[in-house]
């Protein structure tokens, strides 16, 4: 390979990097050795828009880029939204010293890396080497960029066979090609030769790849935790081993394996609301809410920036304050609230969604600044709204809401909305299911949710053997913690009306049980609790001449 | 990890990190002068190269210091993956490219194939070969030969000048402490260099195979090292 760069000298250029000095150095070397063509791009929406309007040859990148951002998520975006042709060559550029510690874990390697600061014949040399890389692989990224697989398996299966210096880059296409056309005998076959040669981590993971998708998961499970013991900074087996763990039904072990692979490539912003997810689902809140704190400030600018990332960010962090006793936590909790609501509002300002969930955030962080948000008749007002916009409303979103107007105390407006939420939701069942929960236990958490669980067992124990005077006090002591729940109530009006044996109960004691029973006028007509309601309503009616009116 | 050993990483890291910017600064602007003086004082010319080699070998025992200090608290990640093996060979001798062209020294690159490919970190074995190319740049007298050739089922780099060769005593610098003299890898530079090659070097696993290294001396005198990779 020569230094002749003569056929190369009409070739594009895009640099990348958000100091100026550092561009016109580079760029003056680039020019030096003759190219003509060199475009500059300060930060990453320009370099976006250059992508997107010229035809490169090669894009030098800077890893560290405006803001936190970083030459890594460009490429992450640019590849994900067909932007970048595979034929232009990507090169990350770096700090010598933090290359072992990011870059080998990136989920989107470039083609190359180049350490900064270069001598201009480093430069030259590796600009005929990508030249000569963009020119023998050309045919293969033309079939990439279409997507034609079974051309792109041919022609690497030529490149192996004919002893090529990209046949390594070649091998794991020709894998991935026969995994997209389906011929997973024939990668099974190819990997077990490539691994007859030597036992390449990267074959190997793609071996429990194949498994999993056969289904044969704790085989794949047992070989994925061996490679990570052997190779621990494998991040893709870390991502394959929670999907398992995932389909095995294990997420403890899930959380545990995205904790692990996030310990060394943080910066994955998929991982962090993966493993938000699981930590919320497994009732870890502190992970839950540390991982969407980070999911926030890495996603600004980026393409996963969307309203659901707040929200949910919101949702953790609303739930967790519930249960937080510690004041200064509850505070600095608050804090974070605050900023998602606010990121919310500035990024998405003409998605209704959004804007119904941030009136309702609004009202439930309470900030003494904000006057509106503090004035009567504002939940009032989001009520209607969200009745009105129903059809835009997500189901999170609605839920959500519901809660917060609950927790304001205001279970008249939460229950009209509940009620048209049903009726425009009346096809999903898992829905229904889910709004009946929210109804009957609205500001109760998971925790106390638990608890009162546990003390109506064990009220059901003293009815049981008709120890009513210790089942009400059971059922008392729960209802506190889960005040709206229908089979708590019945069952405190049932052991109140027997407590007293033959005799007939006190007017006080009748009272108290009108005043429970009218607690379960939202019931809807499909609760399972609802005939049994009926029941007892009827019968509280007769002996309290008509006193709960009924519906 | 604790606390404080994470801090030293980061430490050790950023001092280095910065010291390479100063001498690649240092290493540009001894450049440019070089380039303008050339023509009035070629002696002058000379000495300035020289000073830019030793920038060249500060560069190197900083890189050994981080790596072996990594290696030692166990943060050291090695990265692997088949490399075009003239790629790894050409950066590092690119580094040289202005120096050996100013003391006259010729440098000629044999490859088996060209197309070879082999399973490396090519960031550390690049750093091997520019370790050994300095200490030949010092000690030869016109000439540097890289052969890259696969042997006994491994990939074996060589590198061979035409200097005095090595001293005897550094030929068993895997040896006893006796035999090594004062060479002992634990102390001195070049000792220190020579220990980071063979550590990186045995980093490199295939199977029970581990990669390793070996000095002699050439028939015709010069000193001759070989990387072996499995």
């Amino acid at each position: 390979m020569g230094l002749d760069l003569s056929d190369s000298l009409n070739k594009h250029v895009l640099l990348v990097d958000d100091f100026a000095n550092v561009r016109k150095s580079i760029k003056s070397m680039i020019t030096s050795i003759g190219l003509r063509n060199v475009f500059e791009a300060a930060h990453g929406n320009e370099a976006t828009r250059i992508v997107r309007e010229q035809k490169l040859d090669i894009v030098m990148c800077d890893y560290n880029l405006e803001k936190g951002k970083n030459g890594s998520q460009l490429l992450e975006e640019w590849r994900k939204r067909g932007w970048l042709s595979h034929e232009t060559i990507f090169v990350m550029i770096t700090a010598e010293t933090s290359r072992d510690r990011v870059m080998g874990t990136l989920e989107f390697q470039p083609d190359d890396y180049l350490a900064k600061p270069f001598a201009m014949d480093t430069l030259k040399q590796r600009l005929v080497r990508w030249m000569d890389r963009q020119e023998e692989l050309r045919p293969v990224n033309a079939a990439l960029d279409k997507g034609n697989w079974a051309e792109v398996a041919k022609m690497c299966r030529d490149l192996i066979k004919s002893k090529s210096r990209y046949r390594s880059w070649a091998q794991r296409k020709y894998h991935q090609a026969l995994l997209k056309l389906d011929r997973l005998e024939d990668a099974t076959k190819f990997l077990g030769i490539v691994l007859k040669e030597r036992e390449y981590p990267w074959a190997r993971l793609e071996v429990h790849r194949i498994q999993v998708a056969r289904k044969e998961l704790p085989k794949a499970e047992k070989g994925l935790r061996n490679l990570i013991n052997k190779e621990p900074n494998l991040i893709d087996a870390y991502d394959l081993l929670a999907q398992v763990q995932n389909m095995l039904k294990q997420p403890e072990h899930v959380q545990h394996t995205l904790e692990q692979a996030l310990e060394r490539s943080p910066l994955s912003i998929p991982r962090q609301r993966s493993l938000a997810k699981v930590a919320t689902g497994n009732g870890d809140l502190a992970t839950a809410t540390r991982a969407y704190k980070e999911v926030v400030n890495l996603c600004e600018g980026t393409m996963h920036d969307a309203p659901d990332v707040y929200k949910d960010a919101l949702r953790a962090t609303r739930t967790r304050m519930a249960l937080e006793t510690n004041e200064a936590q509850r505070r600095r909790l608050r804090l974070d609230a605050m900023t998602y609501l606010k990121k919310l509002m500035k990024n998405f300002p003409d998605d209704t969604d959004a804007d119904l969930v941030s009136r309702a955030y609004r009202s439930f962080l309470n900030d003494p600044q904000d006057t509106r948000a503090r004035a009567d008749g504002f939940i009032k007002e989001l009520a209607q709204k969200a009745s009105r916009k129903m059809e835009e409303l997500s189901q999170d979103s609605a839920v959500d809401i519901a809660e917060i107007i609950y927790e304001k105390g205001e279970n008249e407006l939460a229950d009209e909305l509940i009620d048209k939420l049903r009726d425009y939701h009346r096809s999903s069942k898992a829905f229904l299911e889910r709004l009946n929960q929210v109804q009957t236990e609205p500001t109760t958490t998971a925790e106390s949710r638990e608890k009162a669980h546990h003390m109506n067992i064990q009220g059901i124990e003293h009815y049981k053997k008709k120890r009513y005077t210790e089942a009400v006090g059971q059922f008392e002591e729960a209802l506190e913690l889960s005040p709206r729940h229908p089979g708590i109530i019945l069952n405190l009006v049932q052991s109140s009306l027997l407590e007293v044996g033959t005799g007939s109960p006190t007017k006080q004691r009748l009272d108290q049980c009108v005043e429970l029973v009218k607690r379960l006028s939202y019931l809807p007509r499909d609760h399972y609790q609802y005939d049994r309601y009926l029941t007892i309503r009827s019968k509280l009616n007769d002996l309290t001449d008509g006193a709960v009116i009924a519906q | 990890m604790n606390k404080l050993e994470l801090d030293m990483n980061t430490i050790m890291a950023s001092t280095v990190h910065d010291v390479k910017n100063a001498l690649s600064l240092i290493d540009d602007q001894i450049r440019d002068v070089m380039a303008e003086v050339e023509q009035a004082s070629p002696e002058g010319a000379a000495y300035l190269n020289r000073i830019r080699l030793e920038t060249g070998r500060i560069n190197n025992d900083l890189v050994h210091m981080l790596g072996l200090y990594r290696m030692h608290h166990n943060t050291f990640h090695p990265s692997f993956d088949d490399v075009p093996v003239e790629e790894v060979v050409q950066d590092a001798s690119s580094r040289y490219t202005e120096s050996l062209a100013a003391l006259g020294i010729e440098l000629n690159i044999e490859m088996e194939d060209r197309d070879c490919v082999w399973y490396m970190d090519p960031a550390l074995i690049e750093s091997v070969l520019a370790n050994i190319l300095t200490n030949c740049i010092r000690y030869t007298k016109d000439r540097v030969d890289v052969q890259v050739a696969e042997r006994d089922g491994g990939l074996s780099i060589r590198v061979i000048d035409n200097g005095e060769g090595y001293p005897e005593k550094m030929l068993n610098f895997m040896g006893t402490e006796d035999e090594q003299g004062d060479v002992n890898f634990q102390t001195g530079s070049t000792g220190l260099g020579l220990f980071f090659c063979y550590q990186i070097a045995s980093l490199h696993r295939n199977g029970k195979q581990h990669g390793t290294i070996k000095l002699s001396n050439d028939d015709q005198g010069g000193a001759s090292f070989e990387l072996w990779l499995p």
